[in-house]
């Protein structure tokens, strides 16, 4: 996807792309709530296994082996008429050469890790954003169904909230984005699009994040009418995926070619505050409350990530040149 | 989608296996833990065996993984399957994102 568009339209083809992926982790307890209240909570399992076997009989049937290289590989097996025998699996010149591939791929999200700070920048922000989102994504059913005493169905028909938030940033923010980083494209001297011009459209991302969650906080903890829960926490959605999107478009704009290694890197770090996160909710409301649990969340963001718009837009280029290898050009000797 | 389904089961999951809130949510969030070292199995694997063997072996992987994890009622079979089901999940977003 990265070669298919060009950066002036990044936003549309994320909008495109990241259409059922951004709204899945708000539909999916949707779903599972009215199964939870009809019938038993094993079925919620079950029905995302069904559900998934469907999509594999689809994919069985209709998807085709897309990767050059592996095509290429089988076509010179099948053509192959030179008596060279393949090496056998259980012979250990086969693993040893599987294992040095092996970690050949996995080398180079963990190089960039290390050589590269954008990348490690990038991975904190992004695993911040994640991590708070899973931290109220685990919580936000049990708020209903524990303060406001509804159903698991009903607590649960809440995402929807978050999946508007969501939906917005992915088809509307896109497209401002887009607009933002032309017009700044445009504007400037050489004409040439810069990463930096992404920037602009994470302001409102990383406002709108901690002003969703004293929104949101505040409201729950004071027992307000779910309208208002509601309302802060899409616009904690919305600014949490801004921010996501501006930064995974710099991502991008920067590693072009190694898009997929650098989104691995940033991805990992993410994944895994998603799993620490939603494990100490369950204390920083018991102690603090919805209200202060959440602020606190809030004020962390706010010390944290509120420098860094200003940060990128004035040395990001610096910031990126890190530990970047430049490539040498062998000219006419 | 499967991350977050249970979110609204949370307190009937913690009721019928036995554990307190901070369990429930480790069951909750051990996904995402399957989800951050997947890719690194599924990406090698695809490279050198070609995607859809990958995705069609790690969507077999989920379904019979979240299918085991509601068994028995146990918290250790959950816990386990959670994160083999976050495994399996993560050829969807390496296998078909750039």
């Amino acid at each position: 996807m990265a070669d298919m568009y060009r950066e002036a339209d990044r936003g549309k083809s994320l909008a495109i792309a990241s259409f059922l992926p951004y709204l899945g982790p708000a539909l999916g307890p949707i779903v599972g709530g009215l199964v939870t209240h009809s019938v038993d909570w094993p079925w919620v399992f079950w029905i995302m296994c069904i559900f998934n076997a469907a999509i594999t009989m689809l994919g069985l049937v209709c998807i085709r082996e897309s990767y050059t290289p592996v095509l290429l590989r089988r076509k010179a097996q099948k053509t192959r008429s030179s008596p060279i025998t393949p090496v056998s699996s259980r012979s250990w010149i086969f693993w040893r050469d599987f294992f040095s591939r092996l970690s050949g791929h996995m080398a180079r999200p963990v190089m960039l890790l290390v050589r590269r700070p954008v990348i490690q920048v990038l991975a904190v922000l992004l695993a911040l954003n994640f991590g708070i989102y899973t931290f109220l994504l685990s919580t936000f059913a049990t708020l209903y169904i524990d303060r406001y005493g509804q159903s698991e169905s009903v607590s649960s028909l809440h995402y929807i909230a978050i999946a508007i938030g969501s939906s917005l940033s992915a088809q509307v923010g896109g497209r401002i984005m887009d607009v933002i980083y032309r017009r700044l494209r445009d504007r400037s001297p050489d004409k040439q699009g810069r990463p930096e011009f992404r920037v602009p459209w994470t302001v409102p991302g990383v406002v709108l994040l901690p002003l969703g969650l004293f929104w949101y906080g505040w409201s729950a903890e004071h027992g307000v009418s779910w309208v208002m829960v509601d309302v802060g926490a899409a616009v904690f959605a919305l600014g949490c995926f801004i921010t996501s999107q501006s930064l995974l478009a710099y991502q991008l704009d920067e590693f072009a070619e190694h898009g997929a290694s650098a989104g691995a890197a940033t991805r990992v770090l993410s994944y895994v505050f998603g799993f620490a996160f939603p494990i100490f909710a369950p204390q920083v409301y018991g102690r603090l409350g919805y209200g202060w649990g959440n602020s606190m969340l809030a004020f962390v963001w706010i010390v944290l990530v509120f420098p860094v718009p200003v940060v990128l837009w004035l040395w990001g280029d610096k910031l990126r040149a890190l530990g970047r290898r430049e490539r040498i050009t062998l000219g006419s000797c | 989608m499967s991350a977050s389904m249970i979110a609204a089961a949370l307190g009937d999951i913690d009721r019928d296996l036995g554990v307190d809130t901070s369990t429930g949510q480790i069951i909750f969030s051990t996904y995402f833990l399957g989800l951050a070292f997947g890719p690194f199995l599924v990406a090698a694997w695809a490279e050198m065996g070609g995607r859809k063997q990958v995705w069609m072996f790690a969507n077999a992987w989920f379904i019979l993984w979240n299918a085991l994890c509601p068994v028995g009622h146990s918290k250790g079979l959950m816990i386990v399957g959670r994160l083999m089901t976050g495994l399996g999940a993560s050829a969807g977003v390496t296998v078909r994102i750039p």
